[in-house]
Formats: C-alpha cells, sequence, structure tokens
C-alpha cells in the first residue's frame, strides 16, 4: 500500500501543494479550503513551513468517534468521508490529531484528504518540486530515510580521511 | 471571473467604499496597468507626492493568486524624483494572493491620518486601527506584534519601518521577511500618510472557469522546469541559486577583467543559508533565509546580492543588509550611499567631522551600521540623505567642490536599482538608453544576460566553458529567431551591436516584462522565454487568464494593454514635470556624452550616440511617441482610448509652445 511520505527538511514553503489541492478537488485556487495546508511560522527571522495533511492514521481518531458511521477506510486504506451520511457534528475535527480534518461551513460536512479518489496519485505529492511529499509504498518509506541518511555518514567518513 | 474589487479608503476622512474592478479588466488587464489608470484618473499631475491627494494602490492582476502568479504592484507619485512622476513596482510574497482571497484586486489609499493607523482587512471587514503604539517598531516588530493583536498568525502584513516613518525618500514597504516594495520610496509616502500597516486576511479563493484548462496549464509548467529545457533554469536558480547568479554572475565578469575569483558565495549558502523564501505558489523560492549567530536571521534577495559581490565580508554585508531591512529602508541605493561616503573618506574629501565623529575608513560593521541609522532615523549626518542621494551629493559633495551629481543623477534619477543598472551591460543597456527618453523604467526591457553565469550552467551540465558558452549562444539565437525571425541572430542582444531591428526588440521585450506586471506573475519564469527561446510568455499568460477568467484573452489583447498602459504612464509623468515647470529635453534626453557611465560605475560602455538615435526615433516610430522629443504624441493617446490625457497633453504642449 502506498501513503504520502514528508520530509519537512526539503520543504521549502512555496505551497504548491495548498494550490493544486484547492484546484483539483474545489475548482478554485484557495488555500483554506485544501486538504493539506503549509503551516507557515517565523520565529527570529527564519521561516519554517510543514505541510500538514491526513495521515491516514492506522486506527483513525475520526473513524472512532464519528456517530454516524461516515468515516470508514477505502481500498487504498485513504480514510475517507461518505458525504451522504456525514451531518457535520464536527466529532471527527475535534477528534483528529493532526488538524487534517474539517467541517466545512460551506458545504456543512467533513472535509479530508483522500489521495486524490480517481487519480494515479494525489497530487500534492506529484507536483511537489522539492520532493517534500511523496507517494511511495509503506516499505519504503523507512528504507529512503535509511539511505538518505547512510549518504551523510558517507560524506562525513570522507571528509575526515 | 475577474470580478474582485476596488477598495477605497480616506485615511483623512476615515471612509471605506468599494467598487467592482471589472469595468477597466479589458484596456488594462489589471494589476499595473489598471493601478496605473486608477492613479492618473484620481491624482492630478500637479499634486506632489507627500500631498494630501496622492494615492497609494497595491495592485493585483487576474493571475494574481493562481498558480501561474503571485505579483501585486504598488503604484503612487514617487518623492524620489524632483517632479514627483507616477512609479510602479512589484510586490511578491504572500500579500498580493491573499489580497485576491480576500476579494479585492486593488487596494486605494488617499488622505492622512491624524494618529498612526493600520488597515486590518478580513475578507468583506475592513477597519482602520490605531497603530501608535507600533510607531518606532521596525518590520519585524510590527509584523509580529499585529498579527499577535489580532490573534492570526496567518494573516499577511506590509509595512514600514522608520525610514518610511521619517519620510526618508528611499524608504519601502515590507512584508514577510523581505519581500519589498522597493522603487519609488512608497514607504515615505505611507509614513507621510501616518499608515503604519497594512494587514489582510482572505478565505474566499480565486474563482477558476475553466479548472481542466488551468490543470492542463499546470502540468506544461511543471512538465517544462523538471523534465524539459527548464530544468536547467529551475535547478540552477531555486533555493539559493539566484544568490550564486547574482554573486557569482558579477565575479566571473570581474574575473575576466581582474583576473580574481572565490567560490565564498557557495560557503555563504552553506554555512548560513537555512532556507528559501518567496512567494506564494512558485517553485523557484529564489530568496534566501539566512541565519548568522549574533546578528540573526532574515531574507535577501537578488539586490541585496548585488552588494556582496564586491564586499570582502559576508557577515558585515549581512548586519548591515538585515539592518537596513528593519528600518525599512531600500539598500541597494543605502548601500551606495555608504559606500561612496567611504571612497570621499578614503580620498580625504571629506573627515570625521563631516560625519558626526564616525571614522568611515574601513569595512568595519559599526561605522556603517551607525551612519545606516543615522540616514534611517534622520539623525545629524543622516538628515540630508532625507531627501535622497542626489540632495545630498549636492550638499555632501558640491560644497567641497567634488562633482558626485552627475553620477548620481544619471543613475538616480530613473531607477532605484543603481547596482543592478550596474550589471546590465547586455542589450538591456541599449534599451535602458532608449527609454531615457521618457523616464519611465518601471518596467525595462530584458537583457539577454546569461553568458555571466557561463561556470554556473557548466557546472550543473558537467560541459567545459567553451560548450556551455555554445549552449547559451543557441539559446540566444532561437530566443531572437521567434521574435525577429530566422534572419536575425543571437548578437543582437550586444550592447556593442547597433542595429535597427534592435528597436522592436526592445519594444518586444518591454512588453514580455510588463505582460507580467499588468497579469500579476512574475518577470522571473517568464524571463525564460527569451533566455531559452522556449514557449511561455506571451502565450501560455494569455492561455493562463482565458482558462481562470473564461473570457478569451488574445496576445494581442495583452500587448494592446501594454501599449495603453506605458503610453499613458509616459503622458502623465510628462505632464507631471510640466506642471511642476521641469524643462523638458528638446532632444529626447540622450546621454550627451559618448559614455553613459562613469569613472564611478566600474565596466561602463561606450555608446555610439548618433547610432542609438537611429534607433530610438525607431523605438518612437512603433510606440507612437515624437521622435524628436520621446512623448507620446496626442494622436496616439486619443487612438488608445486615453482622452483625458490627450486633452491635458493638447493644451499643455500649446502653452509652452
Amino acid at each position: 500500500m502506498k501513503r504520502i511520505i514528508l520530509d519537512p527538511s526539503r520543504c521549502t514553503g512555496c505551497r504548491v501543494c495548498e494550490a493544486v489541492c484547492s484546484l483539483v478537488n474545489e475548482g478554485e485556487f484557495n488555500p483554506d479550503k485544501s486538504r493539506i495546508h503549509a503551516v507557515r511560522t517565523f520565529n527570529n527571522g527564519i521561516l519554517r513551513t510543514i505541510p500538514v495533511f491526513c495521515l491516514q492514521c492506522e486506527e483513525p481518531y475520526c473513524q472512532s468517534v464519528c456517530p454516524v458511521s461516515a468515516i470508514s477506510r477505502d481500498d487504498r486504506r485513504a480514510v475517507v468521508v461518505d458525504e451522504r451520511k456525514c451531518i457535520g457534528c464536527k466529532l471527527c475535527e475535534i477528534a483528529c490529531p493532526v488538524g487534517a480534518i474539517t467541517v466545512r461551513s460551506d458545504k456543512g460536512i467533513a472535509v479530508k484528504c483522500d489521495l486524490c479518489e480517481g487519480r494515479e496519485e494525489p497530487q500534492c505529492a506529484k507536483y511537489c518540486f522539492s520532493g517534500a511529499l511523496r507517494y511511495m509504498p509503506d516499505e519504503r518509506a523507512g528504507a529512503m530515510k535509511a539511505r538518505e541518511k547512510s549518504s551523510k555518514f558517507y560524506e562525513l567518513q570522507n571528509r575526515e580521511v | 471571473m475577474h470580478s474582485g474589487k476596488i477598495l477605497h479608503i480616506d485615511l483623512s476622512m476615515g471612509k471605506i467604499e468599494t467598487e467592482s474592478a471589472s469595468g477597466y479588466r479589458k484596456e488594462y488587464i489589471g494589476c499595473a496597468g489598471t493601478g496605473a489608470r486608477l492613479v492618473t484618473e484620481l491624482v492630478p499631475p500637479e499634486v506632489k507626492a507627500f500631498d494630501n491627494d496622492n494615492v497609494v494602490a497595491f495592485s493585483t492582476g487576474p493571475l494574481t493568486g493562481t498558480l501561474f502568479g503571485n505579483k501585486a504592484n504598488v503604484s503612487s507619485r514617487t518623492p524620489e524624483q524632483p517632479n514627483n512622476p507616477f512609479v510602479h513596482t512589484g510586490l511578491g510574497g504572500q500579500l498580493p494572493s491573499e489580497m485576491r482571497f480576500a476579494g479585492y484586486d486593488h487596494i486605494l489609499i488617499k488622505g492622512k491620518s491624524e494618529y498612526p493607523v493600520f488597515i486590518n482587512i478580513y475578507n468583506d471587514d475592513v477597519s482602520l486601527v490605531d497603530a501608535r503604539h507600533l510607531w518606532g517598531l521596525d518590520v519585524y516588530q510590527t509584523q509580529e506584534t499585529i498579527k499577535k493583536e489580532l490573534k492570526d498568525p496567518d494573516a499577511h502584513v506590509a509595512c514600514i519601518g522608520r525610514a518610511g516613518e521619517n519620510k526618508i525618500v528611499h524608504a519601502l514597504i515590507l512584508h514577510d521577511i523581505d519581500n519589498t516594495a522597493s522603487r519609488g520610496g512608497f514607504g515615505a509616502v505611507m509614513g507621510d500618510k501616518n499608515l503604519k500597516a497594512v494587514a489582510v486576511r482572505g478565505t474566499k479563493g480565486v474563482g477558476v472557469a475553466n479548472p481542466a484548462a488551468a490543470m492542463n496549464l499546470w502540468e506544461e509548467y511543471w512538465n517544462f522546469y523538471t523534465k524539459g529545457r527548464g530544468r536547467i533554469y529551475f535547478e540552477t536558480w531555486k533555493q539559493g541559486g539566484f544568490a550564486r547568479h547574482v554573486v557569482d554572475g558579477y565575479k566571473y565578469r570581474r574575473r575576466r577583467e581582474s583576473g580574481r575569483y572565490t567560490d565564498e558565495t557557495k560557503e555563504l549558502l552553506k554555512n548560513y543559508m537555512v532556507g528559501s523564501l518567496g512567494c506564494s505558489f512558485c517553485p523557484l523560492q529564489c530568496h534566501v533565509n539566512y541565519s548568522m549567530p549574533g546578528i540573526g536571521g532574515g531574507g535577501a534577495v537578488c539586490s541585496n546580492h548585488g552588494m556582496l559581490s564586491g564586499f570582502p565580508d559576508p557577515k558585515i554585508w549581512w548586519a548591515v543588509t538585515h539592518s537596513m531591512h528593519k528600518y525599512g529602508i531600500e539598500s541597494g541605493v543605502t548601500w551606495a550611499a555608504v559606500l561612496w561616503l567611504m571612497s570621499m573618506f578614503k580620498e580625504g574629501l571629506i573627515t570625521s567631522a563631516d560625519l558626526d565623529g564616525i571614522v568611515l575608513d574601513t569595512y568595519a560593521a559599526e561605522p556603517i551600521l551607525e551612519i545606516v541609522r543615522k540616514i534611517c532615523t534622520r539623525e545629524g549626518v543622516g538628515e540630508m540623505f532625507a531627501q535622497g542621494l542626489g540632495q545630498a551629493a549636492k550638499i555632501i559633495a558640491g560644497g567641497k567642490g567634488y562633482d558626485l551629481l552627475d553620477w548620481v543623477t544619471k543613475v538616480r534619477n530613473r531607477t532605484s536599482f543603481p547596482l543592478q543598472d550596474m550589471t546590465q551591460r547586455g542589450f538591456g543597456e541599449t534599451g535602458k538608453a532608449i527609454r531615457y527618453r521618457t523616464g519611465d523604467i518601471s518596467s525595462h526591457p530584458f537583457s539577454f544576460d546569461m553568458y555571466a553565469n557561463v561556470e554556473i550552467y557548466a557546472e550543473w551540465t558537467g560541459k567545459s566553458i567553451e560548450e556551455t558558452h555554445e549552449m547559451i549562444d543557441q539559446w540566444a539565437d532561437e530566443a531572437i529567431k521567434k521574435w525577429l525571425g530566422d534572419d536575425a541572430d543571437g548578437k543582437l542582444w550586444h550592447a556593442d551591436v547597433y542595429d535597427i531591428r534592435q528597436a522592436k526588440l526592445t519594444v518586444l521585450s518591454e512588453d514580455q516584462n510588463m505582460i507580467c506586471d499588468l497579469s500579476g506573475h512574475c518577470e522571473l519564469p517568464s524571463e525564460r522565454e527569451i533566455h531559452y527561446g522556449c514557449a511561455g510568455g506571451f502565450e501560455e499568460t494569455a492561455d493562463w487568464i482565458s482558462a481562470v477568467e473564461g473570457v478569451k484573452c488574445t496576445v494581442e489583447d495583452l500587448r494592446g494593454g501594454v501599449q495603453r498602459t506605458r503610453t499613458m504612464i509616459d503622458a502623465y509623468n510628462v505632464l507631471c514635470a510640466m506642471a511642476h515647470n521641469e524643462v523638458l529635453p528638446e532632444e529626447g534626453g540622450y546621454p550627451e556624452k559618448d559614455k553613459i557611465r562613469d569613472k564611478f560605475v566600474p565596466g561602463y560602455i561606450d555608446v555610439d550616440v548618433k547610432k542609438l538615435r537611429e534607433i530610438g526615433d525607431e523605438y518612437c516610430r512603433i510606440r507612437g511617441y515624437d521622435p524628436k522629443t520621446g512623448i507620446p504624441t496626442v494622436e496616439q493617446l486619443t487612438k488608445l482610448g486615453i482622452n483625458d490625457l490627450a486633452d491635458r497633453l493638447r493644451v499643455r504642449l500649446g502653452e509652452s509652445s
């Protein structure tokens, strides 16, 4: 199974993910309606941007607390909202540990990332220029990070020699 | 779809009103075009920059807030030049998109508040907020305080620092870490209006008429940068690459002249770059986020790095540049002030007695920072800089029989970027010389300046320097053939080549630059049109506008908007000059000397004025200007539907003759 992998150190803060997500899912450019949020923080003249999105938890609290069973997992392992069942109670919003599900006032129902259902891959990851967001199989996530870190060790080793 | 509103704010009366912006769309496209039309309609030529009736306009275009645009233009009557002409300048970052998300295409601010205020915009809720407690804060403290008070870390704030409060004519408007409206001294105009800041938060988004078409255009754009020919551009200019292009590009030129070259930019980026900064939805993120121990964090853009190219210690460069940012003053011109004071000090033309006891004989941080502080607070020796470099040169140099004014007026009068000016050694120089006739180089022609970056391209491609030169020759050739036909070649970009076709090339490259100012997308990625000879630019912009707005936009529409805007600004500025009794040049303002640079500027070029005049005459013919004076003709203004200015110009030219 694939999922979106985040490497925060690569994020440049361009917010292309927000714009692409809102264009694909809402037909407009609107970061406030995007399923992914590039959260920007300033501290002593330094900008840090962390994309926040649904991590498709193994035990989704949003699903657990939903009183009408509107939230389920599809065959791509995406946690999805059934718009016909959702009553907009906002319990999911309260329960989500990362703030990745929102009840939108214009729709009256919960909205969250569904890994771009109907498309080959999530568009935020597809168009991430810096590679901070990547869509890949679970088992490759750790291996990729290990490979990157090992190359740092290699550099260090060479420098010491 | 481009149905945003114009927000009118009168600070004197405390009035806030809105109107639809759609009436201006067809003729002026948007952003700088519509902004210029609005300001020239509202502000009579007789008005001065610090008058109550002067207007500061923040303007966005049809593409601002989309994946193909992130830009606003700020325009007003500038205090930087004696006759206070109209000037517009770009403003990037996040605030332009946020303006459109709040539903506003333009924010027009007139009048003066009795006490310092800031404007708070949250969608349809607009209010004036007491900012007396913010007066005296630097630009970072101001933004932080406003966000805290609004309890909204996602609000985007554009503000002024102490330079603007003190009406230093080179004061700028800054937002986020280093996005600035630099040219024009509009920070001083805001300060004069007692306006400390504009805070914007919008949640409405930008509607897209044809999302599928927009997605296809985005796919093409993405493919170009990641898989196509634009990849070299993206990979070498992104996230710190810009700094290397600017600094090492300078150094490459200098190395050719002096044989000196180091890799210190690489070291600077490696040691002190903590991230990148830029504008919304732009993959380049071309600004550098630096942090140095004991100095702090902040950002630097191309023009800031320009100063670094000749500076011996990056830490001092950063300490001073960072300080300029915090005061909210344009760094290029302030660095120029510091450097010519230093050179005069070294030559013994001034002493510490002229500088309030400051000894300015080395590149030490403390005395330079003290000079900057005095300039921005109008203290002691700093007071003479309040009216600009030209005025300061008259006072400090003129009194000692040392003619700096000649250089200062040449460089300063037309642009806020003297350092950038120095780098334009290619075709841009010829184009600018032509534009000296009418004075507006707010939007200047592109130059083909890729040769300066040959070492960076060679490093990335793995080619030799010679092979890389050949590659750039090919780009130059392809770009010129696309625009001028197969019998033209890349040599037309060069400053030492004179060819009548350069007039058309100037017009095309000016238009290419200015469609960015009208549509709201950045000129940096659009430069690939000429730098790489690939598809993009005019056609791509028209297609994006069509997709977003759902109304067919053509290249002719865009170029018509550019022609109309440029002609209008040029005519208006002539009227401003005449209203303030400036004598217009009889011969179109060509340089009198054979050289348009003098000994103070390294790397000057010779200019053949006779040949330049021939190209200039052809340029005027294409633009519909009088070749003798460089002024737009009344007939051309009428043809373009700018009847109010046509009538005024007819009357004023009749009076003067």
